[in-house]
């Protein structure tokens, strides 16, 4: 085909309008302790010190800048800009170790960050965690240092933990108070910050709508949060990155059940948000209240605190190998961007994290690696496969057709997007003796993997037409109860299901691993959705 | 608890009303009639204690074992967490036998679910050679699938650990076990005090060793790091060990009645092989369990209710040149 000189200018000049209309990338700032653009580059096994940590940060925040182009141009002088570490436990309690909480170098290097760059005039440090506050008269989960109570404010981690850090927060506070006159520090104990109306009462919000119209993520859209969160002009989220047993990992999104506030949430006889986990998970998962939390007021900016963290689980195991140091440090303003890093960076398949996929939809931030600009180091040189949670298992397909006619054309079958991980056909088809379901994804080549099919009924289970599993499943539905390994096509591949119900009850799920067979979806893979 | 995590003395931080982490062992001899708590409490015994060398029936040895996980289950958890609920009625349990197991031990186990209406699904894996216990259990439960597995020619899951793996020769884990270990919600693990050649004690997790063909142990690594490796993909949930008879080095066995009982079977181990003369802490399986976060082998840290260690002990002959 010949194109002559006019044609190929207009199709030229249209191509650099398409250009100029594509979002930028939002970008993010890797540091690893061994950037060589750091003033003193140090292995990645180094344990550092306080003005290396407070470098590697301020390199990030370089490198990860916002769109406003730089983090203290998007600070608005005078503001009241809160720092939210995740401190959820402190040393004496028996899950606490070494990357259980934010490093408080780092916390002190954003804190320091803010002090000299921006316009601050009120800069908090806010955390709420397992600990009861100075003037709480319940006697469990109080804290004690050489016979003196504390909080996360007052407690002394002394100087061994934090290299270059030592004393308190409080401590800190006190200094960077005294050399920054014009400003002030402080803490909040966000575990009794609760909104309260006029009569004193503790009084719920509705989550806010995002500009595209999407609410709640949970089956209940009112929340009790607190006051910083709300009424701060600037919030910086600085969570220490680990994995975690119920979402896969915490960061910067996961870091927000921290601002639950506990004086609410808790039960007489424990101190943690439990009536947030019981009254606002769905579907056996908290991913829908980490993003209605976050939707109250989504980071302003984001430093992930990579020096050290746990694997396996977010607490400690007590086994010798769950800390793991890797000495990086991740910013940018773009909280579900920070956190598909974050999870790259520890071996998760981004995808699998449910609340990013709720809190991409309500554009708090991108997933798509494609819109994702990494500066600094080379994220896939430095991703490492961490231990995952046992029974472990990443998001599953939520974009289904149904039918009661086997026999109808493919076409005719009904759409439905599951905002669960299994899907309900009595709950959604009504009773009947015979239900199909089917699900479609994109594999990038020809691979191997397996299907992870939960089930109740009696289930046959096809792919592209090919019968892969037949079971009673009489006994209750559990994702990847039935592990099935598969040989996937380039393209498109049909799984489908036919079930008969088992005691009135029909429920399917399904998941795609790869290889490794260990609960992550398989890397490249994508489901069509269903939804017109 | 591990030097990483040693707090300093000065700060410390009250209770809550959580989950009481110590793990609880029941150990009762078929003599038991009664004992006292840590505290004094009176520890009510068996209607019908018998000597610890008498022949048993299957009553008595229901009344044990009950007796052994009562007392062995956690605090705060009547039995196993919340086992007989409405969710844990539609269970698939897994029970796992060691060989040699005794027949009563896992009949008793059988009844104990039945009472409880524990479990949808019931499947036996060990005991091929006793269709009698599963058909009983069967009879007695209409709606409940009760199946025994034969583990020479059962459906295999030839894949990759999803948790880390340790063995020599097999870093990705991959063992062809079968298709109910992965797909069952519940695991019993049930054993005889027993000595091994290789491993010193073979307990309760030792059971899991029948589950992988013995030509993929042998060619992954030592049978301890085998072991480790497929009891972490799926910890028993439950942990008996005991029956009639304890077999020692040699091919001999004493008849010594007894059910030790806990929701942790490296701490129900580390008491049974206390009850035959070994020290726990110098049996590598149970280190590299502890190490694996598959619970406490330190009787020191396990708190034994029912019988004492002392009263349970029996001298049994252990392998030749066995280090201790």
């Amino acid at each position: 085909m010949s194109v002559n000189r006019r044609e190929f200018l207009g199709a030229a000049a249209a191509a650099c309008c398409l250009r100029a209309q594509e979002p930028a990338k939002t970008r993010l700032g890797l540091v690893r302790s061994s950037h060589n653009r750091l003033p003193r580059p140090v292995p990645p096994d180094h344990p550092l010190d306080a003005d290396l940590v407070r470098d590697m940060v301020w390199k990030a925040i370089e490198y990860g800048s916002p769109a406003a182009g730089s983090l203290e141009a998007k600070i608005r002088p005078g503001s009241w800009v809160v720092v939210k570490p995740n401190i959820g436990g402190l040393r004496a309690a028996e899950s606490w170790r070494p990357g259980d909480t934010t490093d408080f170098r780092v916390t002190r290097a954003v804190v320091e960050y803010l002090a000299r760059k921006s316009g601050a005039k009120r800069i908090t440090v806010a955390e709420g965690g397992t600990y009861r506050g100075l003037h709480d008269k319940a006697e469990d989960h109080v804290v004690t240092q050489n016979g003196r109570r504390v909080d996360a404010n007052l407690f002394d981690w002394g100087s061994t933990d934090f290299p270059g850090f030592s004393g308190s927060l409080a401590g800190m506070l006190a200094d960077f108070a005294a050399r920054f006159p014009g400003k002030r520090f402080d803490y909040v104990d966000l575990s009794y910050d609760a909104v309260r109306d006029a009569s004193g009462a503790f009084r719920k919000l509705p989550v806010p709508r995002s500009r595209n119209g999407v609410g709640a993520a949970s089956n209940l859209s009112e929340y009790f949060v607190t006051n910083t969160i709300v009424n701060c002009d600037f919030l910086i989220t600085v969570p220490v990155m680990k994995m975690h047993l119920q979402c896969g990992m915490t960061c910067c999104l996961k870091n927000y059940v921290g601002t639950g506030p506990r004086e609410v949430y808790s039960v007489p006889g424990t101190f943690s948000n439990l009536k947030l986990h019981r009254d606002y998970s769905v579907g056996g998962r908290i991913d829908t209240f980490i993003a209605d939390l976050a939707a109250f007021h989504p980071p302003d900016y984001c430093v992930i605190d990579g020096l050290r963290g746990l694997q396996e689980q977010e607490h400690s195991n007590h086994r010798d190998d769950q800390m793991i140091r890797s000495n990086l440090i991740v910013a940018g303003e773009d909280p579900v961007a920070a956190d598909s890093l974050a999870a790259t960076l520890i071996g998760h398949n981004p995808w699998d994290i449910d609340y990013l996929h709720h809190a991409a939809r309500r554009e708090m931030g991108t997933m798509d690696f494609r819109r994702i600009e990494v500066v600094g180091e080379e994220a896939d040189r430095l991703r490492r496969p961490w231990e995952k949670p046992r029974n472990w298992f990443g998001r599953c397909n939520r974009e289904w057709v149904t039918t009661l006619d086997l026999s109808a054309p493919a076409g005719a079958w009904k759409p439905h997007f599951s905002r669960v991980d299994a899907l309900d056909l009595v709950e959604v088809a009504g009773a009947s003796p015979k239900y199909a379901a089917a699900a479609v994804f994109r594999a990038e080549g020809g691979r191997k993997g397996y299907l992870w099919i939960g089930a109740r009924g009696k289930v046959a289970v096809s792919l592209n037409g090919e019968t892969v599993l037949r079971e009673e499943a009489i006994t209750k539905h559990r994702i990847g109860q039935y592990q099935v390994p598969v040989s996937l096509t380039a393209g498109e591949n049909r799984v489908v299901f036919q079930v008969e119900p088992a005691d009135g009850a029909a429920t399917v799920s399904l998941l795609v691993t790869g290889p490794r067979n260990n609960g992550d979806t398989l890397e490249g893979l994508r489901w069509v959705p269903t939804r017109g | 608890m591990n030097a990483t995590d040693q707090k300093p003395a000065n700060e410390s931080i009250t209770a809550g009303a959580t989950i009481d982490t110590t793990p609880r062992v029941g150990i009762v001899l078929s003599s038991f009639a009664g004992g006292e708590e840590h505290d004094g409490t009176h520890l009510p015994g068996l209607k019908e204690p018998c000597p610890a060398d008498a022949e048993l029936t299957s009553r008595h040895w229901a009344a044990m074992l009950a007796k052994a996980i009562e007392l062995g289950s956690p605090r705060r958890r009547i039995v196993l967490p919340s086992m007989g609920g409405t969710s844990e009625s539609l269970d698939w349990v897994l029970v796992v036998a060691a060989p040699r197991t005794d027949p009563d031990l896992v009949g008793a186990l059988l009844d104990w679910l039945a009472e409880r209406k524990a479990g949808k699904r019931i499947t036996i894996a060990g005991i091929a050679g006793h269709p009698e216990i599963a058909g009983r259990a069967a009879a007695r439960r209409p709606g409940v699938r009760v199946e025994l597995l034969d583990l020479r020619t059962c459906e295999r899951l030839k894949a990759p650990s999803p948790v880390r793996s340790y063995a020599a020769r097999n870093v990705e884990g991959v063992y062809s076990l079968p298709r109910v270990f992965r797909a069952c919600d519940r695991i019993f693990a049930l054993a005889p005090l027993a000595v091994d050649s290789a491993m010193g004690v073979a307990l309760s997790a030792a059971s899991y060793l029948a589950l992988a063909p013995p030509e993929e142990i042998r060619s992954s690594g030592t049978p301890d790091e085998v072991l480790t490796d497929i009891f972490a993909q799926h910890p028993a949930d439950y942990a008996i060990a005991g029956g009639s008879w304890v077999y020692e080095a040699g091919g001999g066995r004493v008849r010594h009645n007894l059910v030790v009982a806990g929701a942790r079977a490296t701490a129900v181990d580390a008491v049974g092989a206390s009850i035959m003369g070994f020290d726990p802490k110098n049996l590598d399986v149970l280190t590299r369990m502890e190490r694996r976060g598959l619970g406490i082998h330190d009787p020191d840290e396990i708190w034994t209710r029912g019988n004492e260690i002392e009263q349970a002990a029996l001298k049994v002959r252990k392998p030749e040149g066995w280090r201790e």
